[in-house]
């Protein structure tokens, strides 16, 4: 798996995760305070901005307490955290309209930056708020296999879809990079 | 500061600056989460009480017989009202309006959260072959849930009802409309059931106004087809 992933999974969470949905107090505690930051780092790649991400890491770690039970170990717990997380970030997007103004955001930064000499002085953050402003599926494709470098089979099982939809969604993504870029 | 730009933009991506959350935030919300988990504590997979019902807080007897006069109250009551009679059953875009139950119902707006049943009732899952729905019933509302394959709830609809009613999942289907796939659910209590049209975007199931008012009072998942079908044609 990926580098930073271990730090939501392994075989501690796992366990952490059975001791919680047998109602362990102190498991759960554990859980969630290891889990944080992964929420957070996840929620922040999606929306771009701490505040919001805070807030997404805030709903997810609720529906943790509460919905835990719903996670049935047929996946891992890592790639069950990325979708919820995921999702709850794109509910908070469409709940805020904030994906339109990223899509101004990046119309006006491909307007403003035309030539590759631009392009190259381009900082991270611009970069990856264009990402950000892809469609929802080539998005969360670039930010789980270039941003989490996960593979794209682990990608499509957090994106429920096929290993070659990965690749369609990367393909279609670089090619809309390449014009907003 | 800067990074560079490769030809293909996805091979040298720079790294993504993840900033530090507040650490205010982090315990406030560590703590809320964990006093949460403490008042309600998460239950495994599957133990949910099967076919656990809450009818007038009373016995299934009592709570059949409850629902009966209920249901034939409610119907009789709308029978009879002039406004039902006189008016069309879909006089505006909203499913709520198309039958005699759930006449409150809410779609909840577009893109905003719902305020989270699943935090404070348990889910009364329901199974129709692959698919997997589910229901919960607070004092003065209910939702309707999908569950896709990773178990993960999507919230459908969310409705008001009285305190006294829990409504239920009778029946689903999944069919195709116009190359779409649309989710039919039909629910409600006692007799006062309808069927509800939820069509596939991008964003998961969607409830559709229109496709509602083509399916609530279907007799069966075999009748919605047929209409949804007859609604392609027909369009």
């Amino acid at each position: 798996m990926l580098k930073e992933a271990a730090v939501a999974d392994g075989p501690d969470v796992e366990e952490l995760v059975v001791r919680s949905q047998r109602g362990d107090q102190q498991a759960f505690n554990r859980l969630i305070t290891s889990q944080y930051h992964f929420i957070f780092r996840v929620a922040f790649r999606v929306l771009g901005h701490k505040s919001d991400a805070e807030d997404v890491t805030q709903t997810v770690c609720l529906r943790l307490a509460t919905s835990l039970s719903s996670f049935d170990h047929r996946a891992s717990f890592t790639s069950w955290l990325y979708r919820v997380t995921m999702n709850v970030a794109r509910d908070f997007l469409r709940a805020q309209g904030r994906r339109k103004r990223l899509v101004d955001g990046a119309a006006v930064l491909a307007s403003e930056h035309v030539n590759a000499e631009q392009d190259a002085q381009r900082p991270v953050e611009d970069i990856w708020s264009v990402v950000r402003s892809l469609p929802e599926k080539q998005r969360d494709a670039v930010i789980l296999v270039h941003g989490e470098e996960l593979s794209q089979e682990e990608a499509a099982r957090i994106m429920s879809c096929k290993k070659v939809t990965v690749a369609w969604h990367l393909h279609n993504a670089r090619k809309a990079l390449r014009d907003l870029l | 500061m800067n990074q560079p730009v490769s030809h293909d933009p996805l091979s040298q991506l720079p790294p993504d600056r993840i900033p530090e959350p507040s650490p205010g935030h982090v315990q406030e919300t560590i703590a809320a989460a964990q006093q949460l988990f403490a008042r309600q504590p998460v239950r495994m997979p599957g133990s949910h009480k099967p076919g656990r019902r809450v009818f007038f807080g009373r016995t299934w007897m009592e709570a059949i017989l409850g629902a009966g006069l209920v249901s034939t109250a409610c119907v009789l009551a709308l029978v009879l009202s002039p406004a039902f009679l006189m008016t069309p059953l879909a006089p505006e875009p909203e499913p709520v309006q198309t039958g005699p139950i759930r006449t409150e119902m809410m779609v909840p707006p577009q893109g905003v959260q719902p305020l989270d049943l699943d935090m404070i009732v348990d889910l009364e899952p329901y199974t129709n072959g692959e698919l997997r729905l589910g229901v919960r019933n607070a004092d003065d509302r209910f939702a309707l849930y999908h569950v896709d394959e990773q178990g993960l709830e999507q919230q459908l609809l969310e409705g008001r009802k009285g305190a006294a009613e829990a409504v239920s999942i009778f029946d689903a289907v999944l069919a195709e409309w116009d190359g779409q796939q649309v989710l039919a659910v039909r629910s409600g209590f006692g007799d006062l059931q309808r069927w509800d049209a939820f069509v596939e975007t991008r964003f998961g199931f969607e409830v559709s106004a229109a496709l509602s008012r083509q399916i609530w009072d279907a007799a069966d998942a075999a009748e919605v087809e047929q209409r949804l079908a007859a609604a392609v044609s027909g369009s």
